[in-house]
């Protein structure tokens, strides 16, 4: 993005910042719960000594990224197998598609009746739900990798795992980063609601409890590192993908589009 | 052998018309005074009823030349007349056809109401039914009233375009390379069918194109454009006979050395 | 004949599923945490009978509903705004891309606090997450008109609202309609973590009574009604996808 249009994009934020300021701040209108953003700042001190504001962003984060990890793990697994395998998606795919559909936070009073208020209630409800983005677009991915490209694998007299490895794995790439991506943020929803649900511990509960507490000011500034959160999460994850993937993000993909739910 | 007789006023009057563009931090070279010159000096007329077609090596600024005309560009320098009046803004009596039929026609459209976009504001119901009817009749899509633009060949969908144009009941129809993206048959065919209009309608044609057969075969003069600024290198006089024919025309020997002089005219590229 | 053999093909692929199920069938009484799926069903029907199922259904739907369609709308209407406006669009980008980050059900426990218990309280908190998609299509669908179409419109002078009438609006309604495809599935989530989060009326809320009960064959039903309603849901909003874009359909 160029410097004008970042400055721009910033210069929106302080409006609406500004804005939100003069009208709450000046008492035009009030509500009892709504602090101002002078206020909001304020309050942040507090989040570091009276809160454990980093012990709480790090279960979220620690959260996250585990229940994500162990997705992607499971999710890749059995995209490849789907993708590879005509016979695996005749025995299997139905089953995928009658399971993703469902509400992934059907599974938060489950996962409270088997393993109560703790991190293992947490984590099967981010990874379960988190499997289907991954899995489907590494499916879609590998076959969508176009014929051309197995019949010069065939012409080079490459081997079925060499063929796998040095050719439709790459070409299927990009669409499964886009799954990856989209299942990180899948994940941070989920760990959030189980947190504010199921397991009190971490940002999501913070929230809650603050809000309970009526403390409007901390509760907005959880809310403003949940949303920084999602933005780091999100960043890093690209910066990831373009560190190992160098050349994927400037090819056209076939499948750019396909991990919709 | 006769020319067309021009009626009294002419459609348009170029007086050096100058077109220059300001630099954004992206722009290309050829600066001048951080302006980047795309037209120089041009002066020119067409006359009511003739056709005039364009022709010129690409990045002389036709497509630029047309914009003018059609009142989508303000000239940065010299006046620009259409019917005796500064040209400011798209003018009632003109009509354009792009090159880009797809873009151009609105596919969620059926061919009748993407015909009837231009005049379906100004006219009452039946009114409007029939212009479209008439216009479609002339180009020769009249069973085709109620398809959409994807269902149709490039060749059908830029009649369809050409339809919309005509609906209008224009004094002039501005062309911006429209027969460009179509196969040499049915580019052929559209000639002929754009000199039937033309005879039918007596309308004004301003048709730009790179081809210098096509500009030879259709126009009543040829005007051509060369550099960068593009300035005006020729306006040749076409003394062929109409009604003109793809296969005789094409050979008689005036076509050909038109041809060569048309060709002269446009230069040698580097 | 031809879809009916399609239909059996496609069924085979439910088999593990099936069979997952009838495992759990058989083995299901070694442990009260997992009931069988059979006592699932009289959990349901137990529900039914006590008239607490068909309210909870309707609730959910009713306030999903509402939330959905309010916020397509305002998320069209103002992604055809900022969308046309190159100026708007950058001033709002990042903040909107912030604001998009934010995890949405962080945002109930705020609109509770500042809006209490109520529908008003629902429509916003379940509007503001699912407004995204529809709001960034459109405003991407905007982006995509071909520079071209609006010279046709300038040079055959349709007026401003002409322009936005007959062209934008038909142009954009395919972003539209993928917005709303992509929206649905985070409106179910939303709700349904809302009706969880404050016990409300709805399945959500009936979820979260049977987990306090321990009624471990009352949750599972439940899930697996939850799950039946998100496969109707979104393959209804599929269905009626494809017979709107039909008009639309192959571009040259």
């Amino acid at each position: 993005m160029s410097a004008a249009r970042t400055l721009r994009g910033l210069g929106g934020i302080a409006l609406v910042l500004l804005a939100w300021q003069g009208v709450v701040g000046s008492g035009l209108a009030t509500y009892d719960y709504l602090p101002s953003p002078v206020a909001i700042a304020a309050s942040v001190p507090e989040l570091f000594y009276d809160r454990g504001v980093i012990g709480e962003t790090l279960h979220t984060l620690g959260a996250t990224l585990a229940g994500w990890g162990i997705a992607v793990a499971i999710g890749l697994v059995l995209g490849a197998l789907l993708g590879f395998s005509p016979i695996a998606r005749a025995w299997g795919l139905a089953s995928v598609e009658l399971l993703r559909p469902m509400p992934a936070v059907a599974l938060v009073p489950a996962a409270m009746l088997l393993f109560g208020f703790s991190i293992a209630t947490e984590l099967v409800v981010i990874v379960i739900p988190t499997i289907w983005p991954v899995l489907v677009s590494t499916m879609r991915g590998i076959m969508a990798a176009p014929a051309r490209l197995e019949d010069v694998a065939r012409t080079l007299r490459l081997g079925r795992i060499e063929t796998i490895r040095k050719v439709l794995l790459p070409a299927a790439a990009p669409a499964v980063l886009v799954g990856c991506r989209l299942a990180m943020s899948t994940a941070l929803v989920l760990a959030v609601v189980a947190e504010m649900i199921g397991n009190p511990e971490g940002i999501g509960y913070a929230v809650v409890r603050e809000a309970q507490a009526l403390h409007p000011d901390l509760m907005f500034a959880y809310v403003l590192i949940a949303g920084m959160l999602g933005v780091l999460l999100n960043a890093g994850l690209v910066a990831l993908g373009r560190l190992l993937l160098p050349g994927a993000f400037n090819r056209p993909s076939a499948v750019a589009s396909a991990s919709a739910p | 052998m006769t020319r067309v007789v021009r009626a009294s006023m002419p459609i348009f009057e170029l007086d050096k018309v100058s077109l220059a563009y300001a630099m954004t931090s992206g722009g290309r070279a050829r600066e001048r005074d951080g302006r980047r010159e795309v037209l120089h000096e041009l002066t020119f007329s067409v006359g009511a009823g003739e056709i005039l077609t364009i022709c010129g090596a690409s990045g002389t600024g036709k497509t630029s030349l047309l914009r003018i005309l059609a009142g989508l560009t303000p000239q940065s320098g010299g006046e620009a007349r259409f019917r005796g009046a500064a040209i400011a803004g798209p003018s009632e009596g003109i009509a354009l056809v792009f090159q880009d039929y797809s873009n151009a026609l609105l596919q969620w459209r059926t061919v009748a109401r993407n015909v009837a976009l231009g005049i379906e504001r100004r006219a009452a119901g039946a009114d409007v039914r029939r212009r479209v009817a008439d216009a479609l009749r002339l180009v020769g899509l009249e069973n085709n009233a109620d398809d959409y633009p994807w269902q149709l060949s490039g060749g059908m969908q830029q009649r369809v375009q050409i339809a919309r144009a005509l609906a209008l009941a224009p004094s002039v129809l501005l062309m911006d390379e429209p027969f460009a993206a179509l196969d040499a048959m049915t580019k052929a065919s559209l000639q002929d069918e754009l000199l039937r209009v033309r005879q039918e309608t007596g309308a004004s044609v301003v048709f730009i194109t790179h081809d210098i057969e096509e500009a030879v075969y259709l126009g009543d003069r040829v005007a051509v454009l060369r550099g960068s600024p593009g300035r005006l290198a020729a306006v040749l006089d076409v003394p062929l006979a109409q009604p003109r024919e793809q296969v005789t025309t094409r050979e008689q020997p005036a076509f050909l050395a038109l041809r060569h002089k048309v060709h002269d005219a446009i230069g040698r590229r580097a | 004949m031809r879809m009916l053999a399609a239909a059996l093909a496609w069924s085979r692929g439910t088999l593990p599923l099936l069979a997952a199920l009838a495992l759990w069938q058989a083995l299901g009484h070694v442990s009260p945490q997992f009931p069988p799926p059979s006592t699932w069903l009289a959990a349901l029907a137990g529900l039914a009978r006590a008239g607490r199922l068909a309210p909870a259904v309707a609730e959910t739907l009713r306030i999903l509903v509402i939330s959905l369609v309010l916020s397509t709308v305002a998320g069209f209407a103002l992604g055809l705004v900022i969308g046309m406006s190159p100026r708007l669009r950058q001033w709002s980008e990042m903040l909107l891309e912030y604001v998009r980050a934010i995890p949405q059900p962080v945002l109930i426990p705020v609109f509770v606090l500042l809006l209490g218990y109520s529908d008003l309280m629902k429509v916003v908190v379940i509007g503001l997450a699912c407004v995204w998609p529809v709001l960034l299509n459109t405003i991407a669908g905007v982006a995509a008109i071909p520079p071209l179409t609006f010279e046709v419109a300038r040079s055959l002078r349709l007026t401003r609202s002409d322009t936005l009438r007959k062209i934008v609006v038909p142009a954009t309604v395919p972003s539209l309609l993928l917005g709303l495809r992509v929206a649905l599935p985070h409106a179910i989530i939303i709700t349904l973590v809302m009706e969880m989060f404050t016990g409300a009326v709805g399945l959500g809320g009936l979820m979260i009574a049977a987990q306090r009960k321990f009624n471990a064959a009352e949750v599972f039903g439940l899930l697996v009604l939850v799950g039946g309603l998100g496969l109707l849901l979104t393959g209804l909003s599929a269905a009626a996808e494809r017979l709107l874009l039909a008009r639309w359909a192959p571009r040259a």
